[in-house]
């Protein structure tokens, strides 16, 4: 969470925001319609989310977030993984009507993180309000010292996400570029799924670099350019 | 209000995504009278903002109000201006309990009364069986004549075994027979947090007043006092004088009073003035009861057999049990597939996983032997002492009760034993745990430990 201004390439692109719309379920729709109903408050008050990095979960709780908030209610976005964050972040959460929390396993085993999550689980319970977890296993493998919470996490459904196909991240990188305004035409798509990861996120940083390039050199998105940006990653590394 | 909405878009560009869901996202706001007031949910998000934010909010304010709004205060608390009755429906939509008041505003002055009970949780939709029977009981007797019958009441067990639905059941009991009875459910954590900040606002006498004042104190999982002085303190004279008063306390721990640890002397005594009771795993027959009766009040036909399959292979708690049930019924929803044993198998493979995993011969030689502090080897060698060969006995039993394997693979999986020794080892054990109440807490213990 460095500060982004350094980062922002001029001139500043729109910023392609995660949304339900956004979401390439491919074979995580049943995950996808169980948050969505969580959101729309008749669904479960609670739900855990678990599955390997790159699988859609953080755009999932940041898409609850944003459709909470567009609802007119309240929501806050935690990634736990973040080491700035300290236990004291939770307090008063449970004034907030969805709460998301990102990457739960970073803070097993860290006694006030589990003892102050506890809390304010119990406390999300209480008011009836909306605790959306993920983590990257499933809440019974989770290191956790207190049993209590390790069983607490494991009281909701939980949905296991799963690594999008090749078919499903062509499809991702399709509705990317559509987001993003950038006219790429299949061939192109082809060429990025045969050179870069085949992640979700490996492939939106292809499509960030793409973008930027485009905008810089004033070039369509076609295999030409890509071959250059391919090439320029390459000896860069 | 429009202006803040003009800021919030525009940092929306200017931030991550995380970063504005983290920060942004939860703060609430009130503007009045110039000033752009923002409501922190704490102290550490206050700061959070303060420190990275709060200039670059004041330019965007200044800049979208054409300077009319140029100073922004921000605090910890909610938002009053808040429209009460969108809260209100969200708050009832998404959990129907009675009598919960929302609060608003500065939320620590006024300690208005909230009982924070689940309606939910009563007798009728508790599922009584072997393993709960006597606490189940027990506090019925309770529920009918606060503060006569046993007072405190006690109950303990391990995780997600019943004991804050039995509590919530007394506490709905009382209300229902007399309404205007003051019930107050709170977790021991919530106690001592509400506890911190009354010192903190100097609040602490009104503390003091209100918990004084109740005609029924539920507290649970008093564990979690441990090693915690100042509440510890309070907490006891908050026992004496409703103790004195004639009104009902009821605490729930995971452990028996005597053994919770980090409490002071006087209080593990005061907790076993009244009744104890535990409650314990369910057996087979009362978690599938409990399937059903969960998926009779979510409105679900559970198939018998799938709710045999899924109490079969989920032992350790009621909240797994639960858990697995909810995932179930979520995913055969989405899916529109029917619920059947293969369908179960492929939506729960990774609990199932989890539960086979953990249950070995291995590990329960390993909790054994880490319980009573012996080596392995020694547990596994022909050692006849009885330091050795009760655990050794006790580890055996165990295997006996929680996997599927044949004595004769018990028996050599302890040394090379016979099976003879392996049925000896399971008989004398649960013939000790009648006589020995030693013996029956560290089965009991060991078992907790080994299955949830």
């Amino acid at each position: 969470m460095s500060s982004p201004v350094g980062q922002i390439p001029l001139p500043i692109l729109p910023r392609p925001e995660a949304r339900f719309e956004t979401f390439v379920a491919g074979p995580n729709a049943v995950a996808a319609a169980a948050v969505r109903a969580a959101v729309a408050t008749d669904g479960e008050p609670y739900l855990f989310l678990f599955g390997p990095p790159g699988t859609g979960k953080s755009h999932l709780l940041h898409a609850a977030c944003h459709a909470r908030v567009e609802r007119g209610g309240t929501a806050a976005y935690l990634p736990l993984g973040e080491d700035r964050l300290v236990p004291a972040v939770l307090e008063g959460l449970e004034h907030v009507e969805l709460v998301a929390l990102d990457d739960v396993e970073r803070i097993a085993g860290d006694p006030d993180w589990e003892r102050d999550l506890f809390g304010l689980y119990n406390r999300l319970r209480e008011a009836g309000r909306t605790l959306l977890v993920s983590a990257d296993r499933p809440a019974g493998d989770l290191p956790l010292g207190l049993a209590d919470l390790r069983s607490r996490l494991g009281w909701g459904p939980a949905f296991q996400l799963q690594p999008l196909t090749d078919r499903d991240c062509a499809a991702l990188l399709r509705a990317a570029a559509r987001t993003r305004g950038l006219d790429l035409g299949e061939p192109a798509i082809a060429y990025i799924m045969r050179r870069s990861p085949r992640d979700p996120r490996g492939l939106l940083a292809v499509l960030d670099a793409l973008d930027q390039a485009s905008l810089r050199e004033k070039r369509r998105p076609t295999v030409p350019l890509i071959r250059t940006l391919f090439d320029d990653l390459e000896r860069r590394n | 209000m429009a202006i803040w909405q003009k800021c919030a878009a525009r940092l929306k560009e200017e931030l991550s995504i995380a970063e504005f869901n983290t920060w942004i996202m939860p703060l609430q706001v009130s503007e009045e009278g110039g000033v752009l007031r923002l409501f922190a949910p704490n102290q550490f998000v206050l700061e959070w903002v303060e420190s990275h934010y709060r200039e670059r909010l004041e330019a965007l304010c200044g800049q979208f109000s054409n300077g009319l709004v140029a100073t922004i205060s921000i605090e910890v608390g909610t938002s009053q201006r808040e429209p009460a009755a969108r809260r209100d429906e969200a708050t009832t939509r998404a959990a129907p309990r009675g009598g919960k008041k929302e609060e608003s505003g500065a939320r620590d002055t006024n300690r208005r009364h909230e009982s924070n009970l689940n309606p939910e949780f009563t007798f009728e939709t508790f599922v009584e069986g072997k393993s709960n029977q006597i606490a189940r009981a027990a506090s019925v007797q309770i529920g009918s004549n606060p503060g006569r019958a046993y007072n405190p009441f006690f109950i303990y067990g391990g995780v997600g075994l019943g004991k804050t639905h039995l509590m919530h059941a007394i506490g709905n009991m009382i209300s229902t027979t007399n309404p205007s009875a003051r019930v107050v459910y709170i977790h021991s954590e919530r106690f001592v947090a509400d506890m911190v900040r009354a010192l903190q606002h100097n609040q602490i006498s009104e503390f003091k007043r209100y918990y004084r004042s109740l005609n029924a104190l539920l507290i649970d999982d008093v564990q979690f006092f441990a090693g915690k002085e100042r509440s510890q303190e309070e907490f006891f004279h908050t026992f004496n004088a409703l103790f004195e008063s004639k009104q009902q306390i009821i605490l729930t721990s995971d452990r028996y009073p005597k053994e919770v640890s980090g409490l002071e002397e006087r209080l593990k005594s005061r907790f076993g003035w009244g009744l104890t009771v535990s409650v314990e795993p369910p057996d087979l027959e009362t978690r599938v009861a409990i399937l059903q009766s969960k998926a009779a009040i979510i409105g679900v036909d559970l198939p018998e057999e799938v709710g045999f399959f899924v109490a079969r292979r989920i032992k350790s708690n009621i909240r797994e049990l639960e858990g697995a049930l909810r995932r179930l019924v979520a995913n055969a929803e989405f899916t529109g597939q029917e619920m059947t044993v293969d369908f179960a198998k492929l939506v729960l493979r990774d609990m199932l996983v989890a539960q086979d995993k953990m249950i070995t011969i291995d590990n329960i030689q390993k909790v054994v032997a880490e319980y009573y502090k012996i080596r392995i080897n020694e547990l596994l060698s022909a050692k006849r002492t009885r330091s050795i060969s009760r655990p050794r006995q006790i580890a055996m039993t165990l295997a006996k009760e929680l996997t599927k394997h044949s004595l004769p693979e018990i028996g050599a999986a302890f040394g090379g034993r016979d099976h003879t020794t392996v049925i000896h080892a399971t008989k004398k054990i649960n013939s000790l745990r009648q006589e020995e109440l030693a013996v029956e807490e560290d089965y009991k213990n060991l078992l907790r430990i080994l299955t949830s």
